[in-house]
């Protein structure tokens, strides 16, 4: 696989934005909790491609996205509900509703598999923003691994406000209670926890990118590099805003 | 997370603009200007360049502050998908601090907002009176050096 690199950027970029990216491109790679590398890496076009759908642009620019019908322009043979998801949170999460999720179910997608979407999704869709707002090119996608998927669900997931089942607040034993560190934690990172590597792939570049998890609440903690926190959390919030984020 | 910060160091800042695009400036923060500027560009409002916004943001505090932003923008077009696509409900506590705010800037009228309901009186009040007063002891606490 090709190392992820910001060398060659007109400006230096702080080491451990690479090094993190790296990570996550190697797991990338590598077979998941439900899905095979092959079918990681094509969500991973696919969340690349769903920019460039005109059914999701048409969707966007209505009203209500539940108005207009259509077929997805795609670049992989994921199944249509895989290519739904994909694109409908990559372009247009804000207006996401608990009956299109249910619909979704539906349509056979179990809750692990959408959850490992929503995983995979967020993780290449922030390395990609992170290339965009530096005007860099998108890193190379890595070549697939061979292997099984390890199809391992915790078993005190449970129903808990969100629409999938989540982990508790706090989680001392187990195979997990590495994500707790002996803390609780708020829904946002209890969110993906159905998946719980997906929950470590969040903390891994939470770190990285703005702090992190347990110091999220020191909140005269600046972030790594430059910014206070007051500056940072105005950009938290405006990006927030613009994306219509209640939470 | 904004609001506890600025008070806990002392400041102030008039938070009327962060949800409105066409806000240019934040009291009370240094550089605001500069970075809502490349922070629009960055998410694609309309008339913000992203080469000018990036230029202006370097200029004014530098290319490692301009990278550190492009982190944090980063960062939360992943949360916000997270929130929305899992459908979570506000922390409580969270929920009942930021009920003036979110009134003030609107946030209640989004889609994502249908995934709070709204906290039953008795709750609201026991979250009042203890839940929260707690919540800002373990944040005064956790921010304490």
């Amino acid at each position: 696989m090709r190392e992820i690199s910001y060398s060659d950027a007109p400006w230096p970029v702080r080491e451990d934005f690479a090094e993190c990216h790296n990570r996550y491109w190697r797991r990338l790679a590598a077979p998941g909790t439900w899905f095979t590398s092959a079918e990681r890496v094509d969500i991973a076009r696919e969340i690349r491609q769903a920019q460039y759908c005109d059914l999701c642009r048409r969707r966007k620019e209505s009203l209500s996205p539940y108005t207009v019908d259509g077929t997805h322009d795609t670049v992989t043979n994921l199944p249509d509900v895989v290519v739904e998801v994909i694109h409908r949170v990559t372009t247009d999460s804000a207006r996401l509703t608990k009956s299109w999720f249910d619909g979704i179910m539906e349509q056979g997608l179990s809750e692990e598999k959408y959850v490992e979407i929503i995983g995979t999704l967020v993780a290449l869709f922030s390395i990609d923003e992170f290339c965009r707002c530096l005007g860099l090119p998108l890193n190379e996608l890595p070549e697939p691994q061979p292997g099984e998927p390890s199809r391992y669900r915790p078993a005190n997931a449970a129903y808990d406000g969100a629409w999938v089942p989540i982990l508790p607040m706090r989680v001392d034993t187990g195979p997990d209670a590495d994500l707790w560190e002996g803390e609780m934690r708020g829904y946002v990172i209890r969110a993906l926890s159905l998946v719980p590597d997906e929950v470590r792939n969040l903390l891994d570049e939470s770190e990285a990118h703005y702090l992190k998890v347990h110091e999220v609440w020191n909140v005269t903690r600046p972030p790594q590099g430059t910014l206070t926190r007051p500056q940072t959390e105005v950009v938290a919030a405006r990006v927030s805003a613009l994306n219509g984020c209640f939470y | 997370m904004l609001r506890e910060s600025v008070e806990l160091t002392g400041g102030s800042i008039d938070f009327e603009g962060l949800t409105d695009p066409s806000c240019t400036e934040i009291r009370g923060i240094p550089n605001s200007r500069e970075l809502l500027q490349f922070t629009n560009a960055c998410m694609g409002v309309e008339g913000a360049d992203p080469e000018t916004a990036r230029q202006a943001l370097v200029d004014s505090m530098g290319a490692a502050a301009m990278i550190d932003t492009a982190g944090v923008i980063s960062n939360f077009q992943r949360m916000v998908r997270i929130a929305d696509a899992i459908g979570i409900p506000s922390d409580g506590p969270m929920q009942v601090m930021s009920e003036d705010l979110r009134e003030q800037l609107g946030i209640n009228q989004y889609v994502s907002a249908a995934n709070s309901s709204p906290t039953p009186f008795f709750k609201r009040w026991m979250l009042k009176l203890i839940g929260v007063r707690m919540f800002r002891k373990m944040i005064r606490e956790a921010s304490t050096p």
